[in-house]
């Protein structure tokens, strides 16, 4: 038992530190993407910058945030850290959809292919921060030590996406309805968790519903580093739990499914 | 070098839309050709190979040999690590390369210089790609085309790039699946040529196909396959005959 779980955390962890296929696979889907638009991935920065400058434009009235000038680099941050969040969440599941090409034709680890879905997001993510550096520029967020915070918080918040993306993918590739569940969540999650609008203003029973979503707490451990703010304890309380309960989840799912993840695709 | 399989069985999972929806009971599939199939537990399952026991030593060219779904490619994937047996021992001494016919799943969008270093880095990652590129390059004739995306190529001109890709490293054993029409006729002596060199490194070689000649020219045994099992092992002209044999009667 403890010789296959052994085995299990080898094939998902160590193998991919020695062996960097995964790298090159990532950043492959992402050169093919962009191979014929002119602005290439430049693409990815634009299209989250023009969402948070409509957004802040209508929304500073709708919540009275006029006066705030912190409000924009709020929005843009609590932006750059959804999308990375949405972006992994829609195509997560689908990573041995997408790659299924490398598992019909070759004898590749699989787990390579779950890195690689996470580096392509990580990939975008960093694309994104030119957006966050333009809005320093115009004195919108301000850096300070804590910013360094990032280096920690976004490697942790990668590492403990590893397991969630290959029990997903497995789950996905098995039954494809999960994938239309997602997508039909991700709406109602881009509006329940504070990415335009301050916790603060929830009172009352409403204030439980951002402290129960373990999303709201992914946005703050990247925002918050963006915009020059401490992590509050809970937050680290809350990568720690994270990072444990998704490596302790990843031992359990893939010992019976993944051998049979070829007949599935 | 060596391959051993002993008493492998491989059933595969039929997972189709339409016989897995809630509610919704499968029909009964009839058997044509191919493995037979089997229901059980609400799951319709493909025998692909029986009970299948094979020994290929260092310096066997073995030849499969059988009708559609006899489970040529299926005992060819099984050996290449990407289906798994489903009951059975799998012993296997030596780098495998398989030619399988569609190996062109990296990119349309990427030129074939960059298929070229995306393929060893991906795929032959101990190898580095500068030392085989110009080999490659020159003898795919691609000229200036090698820097231009494939999806402008036309098939023959991508079957002759991934013919060279592949024949480029030596492997030990060597899977092909249906032969391989890479080109034209000119390419096609030239690659045979390139292939006879790359078979005298590689130790065994196991190959499927429907032409004969193909099997006679480069194979030493033969496999005839019927329904997943083994119908006959031994000598190729022998196996050939033994197959076109049972066609008549």
């Amino acid at each position: 038992m403890l010789k296959t779980a052994l085995q299990i955390y080898r094939n998902l962890f160590s193998d991919q530190i020695y062996k960097k296929i995964w790298l090159v696979i990532g950043y492959l889907d992402i050169v093919q993407t962009y191979r014929q638009s002119f602005l290439g991935p430049l693409w990815i920065s634009l299209s989250v910058g023009i969402q948070a400058l409509s957004i802040t434009y209508i929304y500073t009235q709708l919540f009275n945030e006029a006066g705030n000038t912190g409000y924009y680099g709020y929005v843009v941050c609590g932006l750059i850290s959804w999308s990375w969040i949405s972006g992994l969440l829609t195509e997560m599941g689908n990573v041995f959809i997408t790659y299924s090409n490398y598992i019909k034709t070759s004898s590749i680890n699989i787990n390579q292919l779950v890195w690689a879905m996470a580096w392509k997001h990580s990939i975008i993510f960093l694309h994104n921060l030119v957006l966050w550096f333009c809005f320093f520029i115009v004195g919108q967020i301000n850096i300070t030590i804590y910013t360094l915070y990032i280096f920690i918080t976004f490697p942790i918040l990668f590492i403990s996406s590893i397991p969630i993306i290959g029990i997903l993918g497995l789950l996905y590739a098995r039954y494809r309805d999960i994938q239309k569940l997602v997508a039909s969540l991700l709406t109602i999650l881009l509006l329940v968790t504070p990415i335009f609008w301050h916790v603060e203003k929830l009172t009352g029973a409403r204030k439980y519903i951002f402290q129960l979503n373990p999303f709201y707490y992914m946005i703050q451990s990247i925002r918050d580093p963006l915009m020059g703010n401490s992590i509050t304890e809970s937050n680290w309380w809350f990568l720690i739990m994270y990072f444990i309960l998704s490596w302790t989840l990843a031992a359990s799912l893939f010992i019976f499914k993944s051998r049979n993840l070829v007949f599935w695709l | 070098m060596n391959i051993n399989l002993k008493s492998v069985n491989v059933d595969l999972p039929i997972f189709c839309s339409g016989h897995h929806r809630l509610f919704k009971k499968p029909k009964f599939l009839n058997k044509e050709i191919g493995g037979s199939v089997a229901m059980n537990l609400g799951t319709i399952w493909v025998q692909a190979l029986k009970n299948l026991s094979l020994e290929i030593r260092q310096g066997d060219r073995l030849g499969l040999i059988g009708h559609n779904g006899a489970g040529k490619s299926t005992l060819l994937k099984v050996i290449a690590g990407i289906i798994p047996c489903s009951s059975g021992h799998i012993e296997i001494n030596g780098k495998v390369g398989t030619i399988f016919g569609n190996e062109s799943n990296l990119s349309n969008e990427l030129t074939g210089r960059e298929t070229i270093e995306f393929y060893f880095k991906i795929f032959n990652s101990d190898e580095k790609s500068k030392s085989y590129q110009e080999d490659i390059i020159s003898f795919t004739e691609l000229g200036d085309y090698i820097d231009l995306p494939l999806r402008v190529y036309s098939a023959g001109m991508t079957a002759r790039l991934f013919a060279a890709l592949i024949t480029s490293v030596h492997k030990d054993i060597l899977l092909i699946d249906e032969g391989i029409g890479a080109g034209d006729l000119a390419f096609q002596m030239k690659f045979s040529q390139r292939l006879d060199k790359f078979l005298t490194c590689a130790s065994i070689l196991v190959a499927a196909s429907h032409s004969f000649e193909l099997l006679k020219q480069y194979c030493n045994k033969g496999l005839v396959l019927e329904h997943g099992e083994i119908r006959f092992f031994g000598p190729i002209n022998e196996a050939i005959e033994h197959y076109t044999s049972g066609l008549k009667a």
